[in-house]
């Protein structure tokens, strides 16, 4: 029997890194599952996810609770994906469903999810407007400021057979 | 969902809370025939063909004969346009029966290209 989730690869920042990049990722699997644990940073601000080294054009779409009234908000066009925040006081989870990422016929869709026990959980839909098999998945801060140390970061495989 | 053949009754509940963008809000209905997750399924009257929806839904120890079946799931899609949706919900089958079929439809046909994948995950 398949193992539900095949660890692609995994890793754990020794020191503040500008980035993290899965590269020359098989296209073996039907789905992949990122996994994020990320540590607080010196400022808030949002991560900036790519694919394939481009930029975009990404979509989302998220929903947000904070304790109150949900919120929604959305974005187009965007060179990166800015989904995910990050917090100066509090680390974040984050999981992304990256669907069907090797076909060639149809734009990417992807779900994802995050949140701290200090500020907000979020679930939301990501779409990159691009027909290609994604191949490798770059992450960084937005605003262009070090992922912290001891942060972690697991890319997950999963297979229908 | 269903043992044997689906259930059709009015034995369905669901909570949700959704997006589009702008607004963001919760709803719920009950005493439904189906689980009715709205929402999760771009229109082409509206949305470009070529933008799909995505989902991921999970049914809770689904074998289980002593309580009714709860569901969790993540869904909807991004367009590019404000006719975008995200939700974020929560299902009930009353039934204490093992689910053993299920069925997914939508108000219309879906589109070529369309997948579906149904995975267990195992307790060590």
């Amino acid at each position: 029997m398949t193992a539900t989730y095949d660890c692609i690869a995994a890793t754990t920042l020794g020191s503040d890194s500008a980035s993290v990049t899965f590269s020359s990722i098989s296209g073996a699997f039907t789905d992949l599952i990122l996994v994020m644990n990320i540590l607080p940073l010196s400022t808030n601000d949002n991560l900036g996810i790519k694919f394939n080294s481009t930029n975009g054009p990404y979509g989302l779409i998220q929903v947000t609770g904070g304790g109150a009234s949900p919120a929604s908000n959305r974005g187009s066009n965007l060179s990166s994906i800015t989904a995910g925040a990050i917090y100066d006081s509090a680390v974040t989870t984050h999981v992304f469903h990256i669907m069907n990422y090797s076909n060639t016929t149809t734009n990417k869709t992807m779900l994802y999810r995050y949140g701290n026990s200090s500020y907000t959980i979020v679930a939301g839909v990501i779409i990159w407007r691009d027909n290609s098999a994604i191949t490798s998945i770059s992450i960084a801060v937005n605003g262009g400021s070090n992922l912290s140390a001891n942060s972690t970061f697991s890319l997950y495989g999963i297979k229908a057979e | 969902m269903g043992n044997g053949s689906i259930d059709t009754g009015s034995n369905y509940d669901m909570h949700r809370m959704w997006g589009d963008g702008g607004s963001a809000g919760t709803s719920s209905s009950t005493g439904q025939t189906k689980i009715n997750w709205w929402e999760c399924v771009p229109n082409t009257q509206y949305i470009a063909a070529n933008i799909f929806g995505a989902a991921v839904i999970d049914i809770l120890d689904y074998a289980n004969t002593n309580k009714y079946k709860t569901v969790r799931g993540l869904m909807g899609f991004e367009s590019n346009t404000n006719q975008s949706r995200v939700q974020f919900a929560s299902g009930l089958w009353r039934s204490t029966s093992a689910v053993t079929n299920i069925k997914i439809t939508a108000s219309a046909t879906f589109q070529q290209y369309s997948s579906f994948a149904l995975y267990g995950i195992k307790g060590a």
